[in-house]
This record gives structure tokens, sequence and C-alpha cells, in this order.
């Protein structure tokens, strides 16, 4: 950089800032040939001006030459003091090539127009006259005079010019090396320039593609936020199923768990009230019905569904009738809810007393704490249930570090959450194979899965067979959610994988589901097959074990 | 013998057991007390119950169902049987079925699970007046 600055002799800092902000990278082109051809043209006329002096020089060298042969064949002829015809001969043959150079000399001298060679021809023509004269001298047979006179002047014209030629030609020989020295400069000069041109426009280039690098990455950078986001988005959506999901299915078993232990309480109390009357309203016959029939009570099935129960409940009514009770429906309810079914015989002592009302309410209030607890322990095992698959889902890797994930949990997990939503008459296969610990991230997995299962529970609209599948082969697993519902028509199979592509009324569905299991199964190297029909949907995801 | 019912409808047994102890201990001997696990069946209860020159005075319903929801089946109900108190017991629901089960059904209450012996009772005991 520092050679361009010396060349444009602008400071460095403003060169450079100059040539990289406002400079287009045209601009340069431009101006960089530009300079080459002038920098190409003056270098080929300072070669041609070295050329033209070496001519010159040459020229000189040669006009030297022939001077002194000139020379030497003039003094034969005036020291031989005649001039015969061969000499004459010789000296017009040399005299024609000595002029010849010196009208090319002349040439190059009109052409050049400098005024070094003048001197030079000044010279030579006081030689030229000199030797003249002598000649003249000679033919007239002067030689004496000419010995006395002229050998002296020619002489010393000769050493003149002599000297003035050597003179011309040396300065000659000095310009042809001084332009040729010029003229490499220039050379140096070009090839340095171009680098520095090269260099320049390798660094815009540079520069800018370390723009366009640096604009990608940020562009990039703000598509991974926002698909982090969608990430996040998506998990909040599915956190308010599980909301949904996990209200219901743990407000139901306080509710009868809080209901159960209240009925107790008061069961227990009434009873107490009443026990001491036992033997007072209770013959010792109708006593051991009584004992019987708790017994029986807390032998019995409490908990069966509310068809059977009505079922027996009709059956006890019919059987009651043939005590003639004024209140048989309501004695039938209480042994119903007691779990009582069968043969009323043993009972027949009890119903036949006059406190038979009393007995089967006391018998009831002693008896309903057991079945109370039942439902309590139920519903202790119920939420421990949900408690647990929460967990599961919850225990997110804050590392954001992979670990070794079980696929078959995970699916149970979400199985769990969707309990409430699964029972409704939709029937559920599991078809889990011993399958090894993938590495992944667990959280996100499960929303896969939690995005598969919930799609397919809504295509079935409440109702077919949700198939769930585990497969372990070729260092992958498989994992395939099939339904029964009603398929995805084959002109938008295309698009379920699009982020908002949903066929759900609006505030239902967002349509990231799909969209982000995508992006997560491409984290963990995983990908996602369809395959749908009306009543036979598959999704399988494909794992690396 | 009462002639007048009240119905309760859960998918659970367990609540329903409870629910028809809490009402009972309540109420006594002054209604019958008929339990259903879903819309479907409720319907056949109904029925019998009318066959029976029953009448139902409240119906209890749960929200989240099989097939058909409380919302709905309340709002199905209270077509034919405009009279009859329809409470809500449900242990989520969203706002928006709440809101439909008030229009539609003409529901008297939406109560909470787990809820309170005494909310329950009360509730019914005002809507009987
Ligand atoms: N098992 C399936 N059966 C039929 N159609 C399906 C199934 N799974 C997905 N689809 C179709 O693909 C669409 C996109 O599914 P995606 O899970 O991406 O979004 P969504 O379920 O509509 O919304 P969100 O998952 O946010 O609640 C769905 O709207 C539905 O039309
Ligand atoms: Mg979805």
């Amino acid at each position: 950089m520092s050679y361009l600055a010396k060349f444009l002799s602008i400071r460095p800092s403003r060169a450079l800032a100059s040539l990289k902000e406002k400079q287009p990278v045209w601009a340069v082109l431009v101006a960089t040939s530009t300079v080459a051809i002038i920098c190409d043209s003056a270098i080929y006329q300072l070669n041609q001006m070295a050329e033209r002096s070496n001519e010159t020089r040459l020229l000189l060298t040669q006009a030297k030459e022939q001077m002194s042969r000139l020379k030497s064949l003039e003094w034969e002829s005036i020291s031989k003091g005649e001039i015969d015809d061969n000499l004459v001969e010789e000296l017009a043959e040399n005299q024609e090539a000595t002029e010849y150079i010196l009208g090319k000399l002349e040439a190059i001298d009109r052409r050049d127009n400098n005024d070094s060679l003048d001197r030079f021809f000044v010279a030579y023509s006081a030689y030229r006259d000199q030797v003249k004269e002598a000649l003249e001298l000679v033919s007239q047979g002067k030689i004496k005079e000419v010995l006395e006179i002229n050998a002296h002047a020619i002489d010393e014209v000769y050493d003149d010019l002599y000297s003035k030629i050597t003179r011309l030609e040396d300065r000659y020989v000095y310009r042809n090396q001084s332009t040729r020295a010029l003229a490499d400069f220039g050379t140096a000069t070009a090839l340095i320039l171009s680098a520095i041109t090269i260099g320049i426009l390798f660094h815009q280039f540079s520069q800018k593609l370390r723009h366009k690098k640096d604009e990608l990455e940020v562009a990039f950078g703000d598509l991974q936020q926002a698909q982090d986001q969608l990430i996040q988005q998506e998990k909040m959506a599915a956190l308010g199923q599980l909301i949904t999901g996990v209200s219901h299915e743990i407000n139901n078993p306080l509710g009868a768990i809080k209901a159960s232990a209240s009925n107790t309480e008061k069961a227990l109390q009434e009873a107490l009230l009443e026990l001491p009357l036992l033997h007072q309203y209770l013959s010792p016959e109708e006593r051991e019905s009584f004992f019987a029939l708790i017994t029986q009570a807390t032998n019995g099935q409490p908990l069966v569904d509310c068809q059977g129960s009505r079922d027996r409940k009709r059956k006890l009514v019919i059987q009651l009738q043939g005590y003639d009770l004024d209140d048989d429906r309501y004695i039938a309810d209480l042994l119903t809810d007691m779990g009582i079914s069968e043969n009323l015989d043993f009972l027949s002592p009890l119903l036949t007393s006059i406190h038979h009302e009393w007995a089967v309410q006391l018998a009831y209030n002693l008896t309903c704490s057991f079945v109370n607890n039942q439902i309590i322990l139920h519903a202790v095992d119920q939420s421990s249930k949900i408690v647990f698959a929460l967990k599961n889902y919850a225990r997110s890797d804050a590392s954001g570090n992979r670990q070794l994930v079980n696929v078959n949990n995970g699916l149970e997990t979400v199985l769990k959450i969707y309990h409430s939503q699964l029972k409704n008459n939709i029937h559920i296969i599991r078809d889990y194979q011993d399958i090894p610990d993938i590495l992944g991230y667990p959280d996100e997995l499960i929303q896969v899965w939690t995005n598969l299962i919930h799609n397919a529970i809504h295509a079935m609209a409440g109702n077919g067979t949700l198939t769930i599948s585990t497969r372990h082969q070729d260092h992958a697993i498989e994992v395939s959610i099939a339904d029964t519902g009603a398929g995805i028509p084959a002109d938008i199979q295309h698009k379920i994988f699009d982020a908002f592509f949903t066929t759900k009324p609006a505030g239902e569905g967002s349509g990231l589901g799909l969209y982000i299991s995508q992006k997560i199964l491409e984290k963990h190297n995983g990908r996602m097959a369809i395959e749908s029909q009306p009543g036979r949907t598959r999704f399988s995801v494909f794992l690396p074990a | 013998m009462p002639n007048a019912a009240i119905l309760c409808v859960d998918d659970e047994v367990s609540i329903l057991k409870v629910l028809k102890e809490q009402l009972k201990r309540c109420f006594g001997r002054q209604y019958i007390y008929e339990v259903a696990q879903s819309a479907a069946e409720a319907w056949v209860v109904i029925d019998e119950l009318e066959q029976e020159e029953i009448k139902i005075l409240v119906i209890v319903s749960d929200w989240l169902m099989p097939h058909i929801r409380g919302d709905e089946f309340l709002a199905q109900v209270h077509q034919r049987f405009p009279k009859i108190i329809k409470v809500m017991l449900t242990g989520q629901a969203d706002e928006a079925a709440i809101a439909y089960a008030y229009q539609q059904a003409n529901l008297y209450a939406c109560i909470h699970k787990p809820w309170e012996e005494q909310e329950l009772q009360q509730v019914i005991r005002t809507a009987l007046g």
C-alpha cells in the first residue's frame, strides 16, 4: 500500500479509505487500465528513443571509422604528392559512403531537431574545406605548400572533428543507456502498479465477500433464533395442551379423594352414634344377618360400572318386592352401593325386622369407608401416574447436551399425558420392541411424539385405533404412529411439513407441529416418512441408534 | 316413594360414587339418585325415569367425557327438557365451552373439581328452591 501512497502522493489511510469506500470495482479497473495504457505507451516511446539514439551512435561510430579511413586515404595522396586514378576512385567511393552516413545523420538531426550534431557538421565542413584545398594544391603539384601550410591545419581540424565525434558518440551511448534505464524503471513501475491493482481488487473482493458472509451469518443467526422461538412457542403450545390434560387428570382424583374423605368421616360419625343401639334394635338372629351383610359388603366389588349396577339394582328391587317394604328402591340402592348383588336370602331376618332400614343404613355407613378408601387409593395411583409422566416431561436437559434417551418411556409419558383424551373410545395398541437407548434431547423428542400423537388423535376425532410401534434395525430405531383417521389427501401431503400449514380451524392448530418435529428430527440426524390413505395414516420416525 | 331425581354424569365411576353419596347424605330420601358414565348412558337413564314417571330435577355433568362433551350434552338436554336444572362439574373446561353451556343449555352453575361439598349442596339446594 505504501507504494501506491507514494505514487498517488496521498496519505495511505485516505487513499485506502477512498478506494475502499467510494470507488466501485469498475472505477478501479478503468483507472488502472488507463494508467497501464499510459505506462505502456511511455515505455514504448522510451524504447523507441533508446533505439534511435543507439542508431545514431552506430552511425556516429561508422562515421568515425569512415572518417579515419578517408583521412588516411587523403593523407596517402597528400604524402605521395600525386593523385592517381586508383586513389581518386577509392577516395570518391569513401567519400560517397561518408556522405551517405552523414546524410543519415543529418536526417536524424532534422527529425530529432537536436543541435548536438550541428557542431559536428560545422567541424566536418571545415575539415572538408581544408582537405579539398589540400587536394587541389596536390593536384596542382604544390606539394610543398600542402605539407607546410595545410598538413598542420588538416591535422588540427581533423583532431577537432574526431574529438567532437567521439564526444557525440559518448553522449549517445549515455543517452541510450539512460533511456533504457528509464524504460526499465517504467516497466518495473507498471509491474508494481498492476500488482497493487490486483491487490486492491482482491482486497475489495474479499472485503465484499466478508461483508456478504457477515450478512449471511447475521441472517442465519436471525433464522436460527426465529426457529428457536418457534420451537419455544410450540413447546408452550404443547405445554398448554399438557396443562389442560394435567388439570383434568389431577383435579378428578383430587375431587374423588376430597369427597371420599369427607364421606367416610360423616358415615363414621353417624355410625358411631347409632352403633350403641344395635343390641337394642336387633335380635341376635337379625344381628347375625346384619354382620353377614357387613362381611359381604367388605368382600364385594364396589367399583362396577353404572350399567352393571343399575341391572343389579333392578334385580334387587324385584327380590325386595317379596318383603313388602315401602322403600324397596332406597334399600336396593344402598345394597347395590355396598356391592351386594346376589341372593338376598341371608338378609331375610334383617329385612323382615322393623328396623331394617336403620340396620341397612348403619351397615352401609360402617362399610362405606372401605369403598371410599378404595376410591382414595385408586385416585392416588392415578395422580401419581400423571405426576410421574409430568416429571418425565419436564426433565429437560438444561445443559443442552445430548443424553441417553429411552424412546419407549418417552412414548409412554406422552400417552399418559393424553390419557384423558385417549380413553374416549380410542383403542391403543402398543407394539414396543426392546430398542436401545439413543443419544438425543429427551424433551424435544417428547415434543415430536406429542405432536404426532396429538395429530393422530385429532384425525380420528375421538374414535379409532392408535398403533404405536418401535423397532430396531440396522443401527437405527423406527418409531411409527398409525391412526385410523380420515387420512391426508394426496394433494396436501407435500405441504404438511410447511410451517403454518394447517387444516384445523383458527385457534386450534398453529400448523407448526410437523414443521417443528421435522426440525427436531434433523437435529437428531433422523427423518420422518408418511404413508396415508383414508382409514390408515402412518408416520414413521427413523433415528440413528 | 320419591318421584323426583337427580342425575349425575361423569366418565369416572369413583366420582359418581362419591358424588351420589354426598347428595344422598345431604338430601336423603327426598330424591332418587341416578348416575351415568356418558351422555349416551345418561339418555338411557333419562328415558327409564321418564317411563317410571319420575321427574328429573337436576343434572350434574362432567365436561370432558367420551364422544359428547358436557356442554354439548347439557345443550341437548336443554332442548328436550328446558326445565331441568343443569350444573357442570368439571376438572377442566375451556372458557368457550363454559360460555357455550351458559348460553345453549341455560347452565345454572359450573363447579370445579376438586369441589367443596358445601358449594355443591348450596347450588343444588338453591336451584331446587
Ligand atoms: N395423522 C394425521 N391424519 C390426518 N392429517 C394429518 C395428520 N397429521 C397431520 N395432518 C395434517 O397436517 C396438517 C399439519 O399438521 P401440523 O401438526 O404441522 O399442524 P396442526 O396439527 O394443524 O397444528 P398444531 O400441531 O400446531 O396444533 C394438519 O393440519 C393436518 O391437516
Ligand atoms: Mg399438530
